[in-house]
């Protein structure tokens, strides 16, 4: 499992603001002005700008809601959150699949302004990952929902295997398992060869 | 290869989280909070006006009786929020000057802040000069309550609300009708024919008085905004408001259902009691313990060439 940098223990921890809130409803807004841009970033990524505005929002109401229920023994909310984010996508699986399809089809650079002024941005390491975009859209396209939870959750929300587990209330050999099948359908996509010339590593666990 | 490499660097088209999803979101949480009515203040970001102050609780009315003083004796009116708002438009329609800044100017602005100890002592006047780059794409000098501070232009992707560029506000259409539906789509292409559901109103109304605390804005904008905040539920009329000098007024607060934090009354807009032009808004400020009555208006606006230059 991985510790994110930057997590908080202690007084400042997520658990302690969330124990807060259960007296004090405001002290939740520290827990958004926290996570807000990555659960957002992560739900930009699987669904785009509209629905992860959507998801991202509902995400935090409903944590809100639930906040009774948090287990303040789990210092980093992290997990919860994006276990919360997670089931919230789910409900837009016609949305994913067209958003993969149409990434699927596009070239590497997508037109529009949006998407030129980003790519202004971007540095250039990250033009091989673009370039195989389609590709990368395609394989999660033909992943089953909960294999792409898995995979996008270790990818995309940085999360470990342990924390994956949590946020989907499921074994951690579940979550190794279906990893693994998701990044051989994701490498086979890819042609099994190398096309970036990356370095192979291994981090299966 | 390392597709979980790949995978990791792989943006996806992604948008970055801009301030007015940030701001928009937020809101919904703030609305799910259903908090007890404490007064709740958001810091003022420079440019970014969003409040959310609560204004201490007042005696609110959907129609009140205005006492005229006609010079003999006293003469009672009746007026709602409809006829002020739209008496304040019709004021600024008449009053107001068409700018066209170019994009390579600056917005100059002087307002006058007036703050009070609710619990005693003595006032404090703070005059602030901001000037605003037309385009955003210049470092703009900010003034708030005599703090001053150089702002940073927008990164690509960002956005603030109200937002900084001129061109953004000059989008926003003029109707009033269409106005609200465009605050409420932000971001997005408008759905005129889509009605406003009711618990999107409180964040059309956060959007609104965003709008109208921007000192300077296009020709017809301001009178539109005062005319769709007419309609916006929860806005009240408040009698026998006065603006610093003691001028008399008559108030318009939009005030939010129980456990919103707007249950207490957002800031109040004080508009003459006679010709129903805007004066200036009444608000309050938290900082430590201390709550501040604050006072507020626009005493001069122009469009310049260069930051530190005055009219």
């Amino acid at each position: 499992m991985t510790v994110e940098p930057g997590v908080r223990v202690g007084q400042d921890s997520d658990a302690s603001v969330i124990e807060r809130s259960w007296d004090e409803p405001e002290a939740f807004a520290a827990l958004f002005d926290r996570h807000a841009d990555s659960v957002h970033r992560y739900a930009a990524r699987r669904l785009g700008a509209e629905a992860a505005e959507d998801v991202m929002a509902d995400t935090f109401t409903t944590a809100f809601q639930l906040r009774f229920r948090y287990d303040t023994g789990q210092a980093s909310a992290r997990p919860w959150l994006f276990g919360i984010t997670t089931n919230l996508i789910g409900r837009h699986k016609r949305a994913e699949a067209r958003r993969l399809k149409a990434l699927g089809r596009l070239p590497s650079s997508a037109p529009g302004d949006q998407a030129e002024e980003m790519l202004a941005d971007r540095v250039a390491a990250r033009v091989s990952a673009q370039a195989v975009g389609r590709e990368l859209a395609g394989a999660l396209a033909r992943l089953p929902a909960r294999h792409r939870d898995v995979l996008l959750l270790v990818a995309w929300a940085d999360l470990g295997y342990e924390e994956v587990a949590r946020a989907l209330g499921v074994p951690v050999g579940t979550v190794r398992s279906r990893l693994h099948r998701a990044r051989r359908t994701v490498r086979e996509a890819l042609g099994g060869s190398d096309p970036t010339t990356l370095r192979e590593e291994s981090d299966d666990e | 290869m390392n597709e979980l490499k790949l995978l990791r660097e792989w943006d996806a088209d992604a948008p970055p989280l801009t301030d007015t999803v940030r701001a928009r979101a937020r809101f919904r949480l703030y609305q799910a909070m259903r908090a007890p009515a404490a007064p709740t203040t958001v810091r003022r970001r420079p440019l970014l006006r969003i409040a959310v102050a609560a204004v201490a609780a007042a005696a609110v009315t959907a129609t009140v009786v205005v006492a005229e003083n006609t010079g003999t004796s006293p003469r009672t009116q009746t007026v709602s929020t409809a006829t002020v708002l739209r008496g304040a438009a019709a004021e600024e329609r008449r009053l107001e000057k068409p700018i066209a800044p170019r994009d390579d100017q600056f917005i100059y602005t002087k307002e006058i802040t007036k703050e009070t100890p609710v619990g005693g002592g003595r006032s404090k006047t703070y005059v602030d000069e901001s000037w605003s780059s037309v385009d955003g794409s210049k470092k703009s000098y900010v003034s708030e309550l005599g703090h001053t501070q150089w702002v940073p232009p927008d990164q690509p992707g960002q956005s603030s609300w109200p937002p900084r560029r001129w061109s953004q506000l000059k989008q926003l259409p003029t109707e009033p009708g269409k106005l609200p539906i465009a605050l409420r789509d932000i971001g997005r292409t408008p759905d005129y024919d889509r009605p406003m559901k009711a618990d999107e109103w409180p964040m059309v109304q956060l959007f609104l008085s965003g709008l109208l605390r921007t000192p300077v804005l296009p020709k017809g904008l301001r009178p539109a905004a005062f005319e769709a905040l007419a309609t916006v539920p929860g806005v009240k009329v408040l009698p026998g408001r006065t603006d610093a000098d003691g001028r008399a007024g008559i108030g318009i607060q939009y005030v939010g259902k129980p456990g919103t934090p707007w249950a207490e009354g957002g800031p109040v807009l004080v508009f003459d009691a006679k010709t129903y032009q805007y004066l200036g808004m009444r608000d309050q400020r938290n900082a430590g313990a201390e709550t501040y009555e604050q006072w507020s208006y626009v005493a001069a606006d122009a469009v310049v060439d260069r930051v530190m230059q005055r009219p």
